[in-house]
């Protein structure tokens, strides 16, 4: 009966201590997330497969959500992702697409992520030309092309080619149909932004991806009424405002919007609007 | 050939009686609920994640039934002599061999039904908890489809195991011929294809190339079985495509248990 | 009709190859019959061959020289199986099957019907008063449950000859009787019995004939009337294994 209580205490005892060393551990993995992520980056191609055998399916699963966690563990971090981590991530998703081309979310990750906020729209455009062989029937990955064209390079010509090739595939929204025509008459991207923020919103299910999404969909939104209202001043005055309390004196706007990433928009010559936060979340370095 | 069916059905019920199916169903069963939890961490292709998983288990699932269970009904039953239970009546080792398959094959079956079925309330539970909206690509029939081929890839490894287990004498050494048959069955494909045509700078003596030539008509091709990938994008392979794969999987399963026979009733048990 | 002597070994030699270079002989110009209606009991130290020559009337291994013949056919011939029940020494039933099953599966294989199958069984489970663990699963079964359990299993399809690998090895003095018993009754049913057994003083009880088997030989014959008082069933067992 003694030893019994006796091995019972010993037995919490140890539990205690095991609870206690869980997050010792887990912070010593945490050193080694980055080493082990940026290790699978670089395997080939072919090894990678041959080590899944018939499950690289799954294996795409899992290192896509490995993804996710690096980028989760680098905010939790306080850190913004440097350069090579984008480059890792990159890695990732090519070696991700590997294994199952056809799988979207690592696509859409890229677009949403590579581009907006580490600036790889090449790399990214690599990654779609895979989704356009691996995804026949999906528009999504001609309209992120075409999108990535007259947004981040302001390529109209580009552009227009894969947007009319979305047009025609299976579940297309309409307006893609005459986006590709009247692309250049938009003069800004930033209409064509928020139809395609607008989009992806409507298809994420994960919240907190929609929030961020939402949050930029907002300061496009700001973006694209200052513009309206810089436009019309011009049309009115035959000048640019200077600055945009012009704006608001003259009643163009009520009041000048705020930022939701923290910044302040300012009117750079040439009537555009720019934000000093760059759409990029604020207080952290880069 | 009357007594194979008595004798399958033998094996199938102490099959059936084994733990390992029981646990493994319940370990499965509990994998795929997490799948579903798992799927909401992605953004959407919820269906493609729910099946990926799932397809998985249920093939790993089949997979227990060559690796454990087959060895155990097989080497077990003649290490523990079990084996004179059955052979001391009119029964032949011919009966025998092809009972014992078939008794596997049905246990195979009924674990990867069971899994199959899993799979689909899985995607109903998916369909409930997320919307709908991601589960536009889901095809049921390209599911049954990937599970059907799983199925016959297994049921190969377990014809393998029928060999192995004719010619070893213990259990060990049969599991470790089965694993070493799934490795190859899984790599041949891939490395038949890089000897044949080997990137730049990279030479490759005659004698490999000739041996991995003759490997690939000894082994099963089991990477051709493996169709999850589509499935889980809810694709289809071509109806001729499948009847090929089913065709020679037949043939290579009778081809295995016929060498078997020839092996085992000359032996001494 | 059986032919007059059931079982022969003409001549036979055997040797298993235990590695490449290694061989150990089990038989070496074994010869003996047993005739139709005796019992006939194999004694023999370990290692004699005892348990070899039954594998080899069975057809589990397979002779190297030499001529064996079973209800007048070759060994493992599947139509002679079934004119022969088989107790192996440790009784080999599949542990997670019941008894039931495992007679069910006896009845199906020699071709009962289903009523008939049902009436034979509950028949046994009677004769080797294992009725009430009749739907339990062999694992939970004592050595002694086990033995009269698949003594039943080979009874099944009531053979003409019944083979026997100690069948009386482990049992305490209860079930020894009752599988004593059940062998008596068989026997004076007019059926052959052939076993091999340690335990001198069972072998004396019920065998017409006792073959003394000692290095792959049968060394001596003796007709049970022949064993007397002062010359006992041991003394004349030592003194051939001894020689």
């Amino acid at each position: 009966m003694i030893r019994t209580i006796i091995l019972i205490v010993f037995f919490f005892i140890m539990s205690v201590v095991n609870i206690s060393l869980v997050n010792p551990v887990k912070q010593i993995q945490g050193k080694y997330i980055q080493e082990s992520y940026t290790r699978i980056g670089i395997l080939p191609t072919s090894l990678l497969q041959a080590i899944c055998l018939e499950f690289q399916g799954v294996v795409a699963d899992l290192l896509f959500l490995k993804t996710l966690t690096f980028m989760g563990y680098k905010i939790d971090q306080n850190t913004s992702p440097e350069p090579e981590d984008w480059q890792s991530i990159y890695n990732v998703l090519d070696k991700i697409t590997d294994l199952d081309p056809s799988f979207l979310d690592p696509y859409v990750f890229a677009e949403m992520i590579l581009t907006w906020q580490a600036g790889m729209t090449e790399q990214v455009d690599n990654l779609l030309h895979k989704a356009t062989i691996g995804r026949p029937n999906d528009y999504r990955p001609h309209f992120y092309l075409g999108f990535n064209a007259f947004y981040f390079r302001n390529l109209a010509s580009e552009a227009a080619p894969h947007l009319r090739k979305a047009s025609v595939l299976p579940d297309a929204p309409k307006y893609l149909a005459g986006l590709a025509s009247r692309m250049s008459l938009y003069g800004s991207q930033t209409v064509l932004g928020i139809l395609f923020l607008e989009e992806l919103i409507a298809e994420t299910y994960d919240p907190l991806t929609k929030q961020q999404l939402k949050t930029r969909l907002d300061a496009l939104k700001q973006i694209y009424l200052l513009e309206q209202a810089v436009n019309q001043y011009k049309t009115e005055t035959g000048v640019f405002p200077k600055n945009l309390t012009d704006l608001v004196d003259r009643h163009y706007i009520e009041r000048i919007p705020s930022d939701p990433y923290g910044g302040e928009f300012v009117i750079l010559s040439g009537g555009k609007i720019y934000t000093t936060s760059n759409l990029l979340p604020q207080g952290k370095k880069n | 050939m009357k007594n194979v069916i008595p004798v399958s059905f033998l094996t199938y019920r102490e099959g059936l009686k084994h733990k390992v199916v029981l646990l493994t169903t319940i370990c499965a069963l509990s994998l795929m609920t997490g799948s579903v939890l798992i799927s909401g961490f992605f953004m959407r292709d919820i269906s493609k994640i729910i099946l990926d998983f799932c397809l998985s288990i249920t093939n790993i699932g089949g997979l227990l039934i060559p690796f454990f269970l087959a060895i155990t009904l097989l080497a077990g039953d003649i290490e523990k002599r079990t084996i004179v239970t059955i052979l001391a009546r009119n029964i032949s080792r011919t009966e025998y061999l092809f009972g014992k398959y078939l008794g596997i094959s049905m246990l195979t079956a009924t674990v990867m039904l069971i899994f199959l079925a899993a799979t689909l309330l899985a995607i109903l539970g998916g369909n409930f908890l997320y919307s709908n909206i991601y589960f536009k690509g889901f095809s049921i029939s390209a599911v049954v489809q990937s599970v059907i081929l799983s199925y016959l890839g297994i049921s190969i490894l377990n014809a393998a195991v029928v060999l192995w287990c004719s010619i070893t004498t213990t259990s060990f050494l049969a599991t470790l011929l089965t694993i070493a048959t799934y490795l190859t069955g899984q790599s041949i494909d891939n490395i038949v294809r890089f000897v044949e045509s080997p990137p730049a700078g990279i030479e490759i003596s005659t004698s490999i190339s000739k041996t991995v030539q003759i490997i690939q008509y000894i082994f099963p091709n089991l990477a051709a079985f493996d169709h999850k990938l589509s499935a889980a994008h809810g694709a289809l392979i071509p109806f001729s495509e499948f009847a090929m794969l089913s065709c020679y999987a037949f043939v290579y399963i009778i081809a295995t248990l016929t060498l078997s026979t020839i092996l085992f009733i000359r032996r001494d048990l | 009709m059986l032919p007059n002597t059931p079982i022969q070994f003409e001549h036979v030699f055997k040797t298993y190859s235990i590695d490449i270079h290694n061989k150990s002989t089990a038989l070496i110009d074994l010869s003996f019959s047993v005739k139709q209606g005796e019992v006939f009991g194999i004694i023999g130290p370990n290692g004699a061959g005892k348990s070899t020559a039954l594998n080899i009337l069975l057809g589990f291994v397979f002779l190297d020289k030499g001529s064996v013949t079973i209800a007048g056919k070759r060994p493992n011939s599947t139509s002679c199986n079934l004119e022969v029940g088989y107790l192996a020494e440790n009784p080999c039933l599949y542990r997670n099957l019941t008894l039931t099953e495992h007679l069910r599966f006896a009845g199906t294989v020699a071709g009962y019907s289903s009523v008939a199958s049902r009436k034979r069984i509950e028949e046994l489970l009677f004769q080797v008063d294992l009725a009430h663990v009749a739907n339990k699963k062999i694992r939970h079964f004592s050595k002694g449950m086990t033995q009269r359990a698949a003594l039943a299993y080979a009874l099944f399809h009531k053979p003409k000859i019944l083979i026997l690998d100690e069948p009386m090895s482990g049992l305490d003095p209860v079930g020894r009787k009752m599988v004593i018993d059940i062998i008596c009754d068989y026997n004076k049913a007019g059926n052959t019995v052939l076993f091999c057994s340690h335990i001198l003083t069972d072998v004396q009880r019920i065998c017409d004939r006792i073959g003394i088997m000692n290095k792959g030989k049968m060394d001596q014959i003796l007709n049970s009337i022949d064993i007397t008082d002062e010359k006992n069933l041991e003394t004349i067992f030592i003194q051939t294994v001894s020689r």
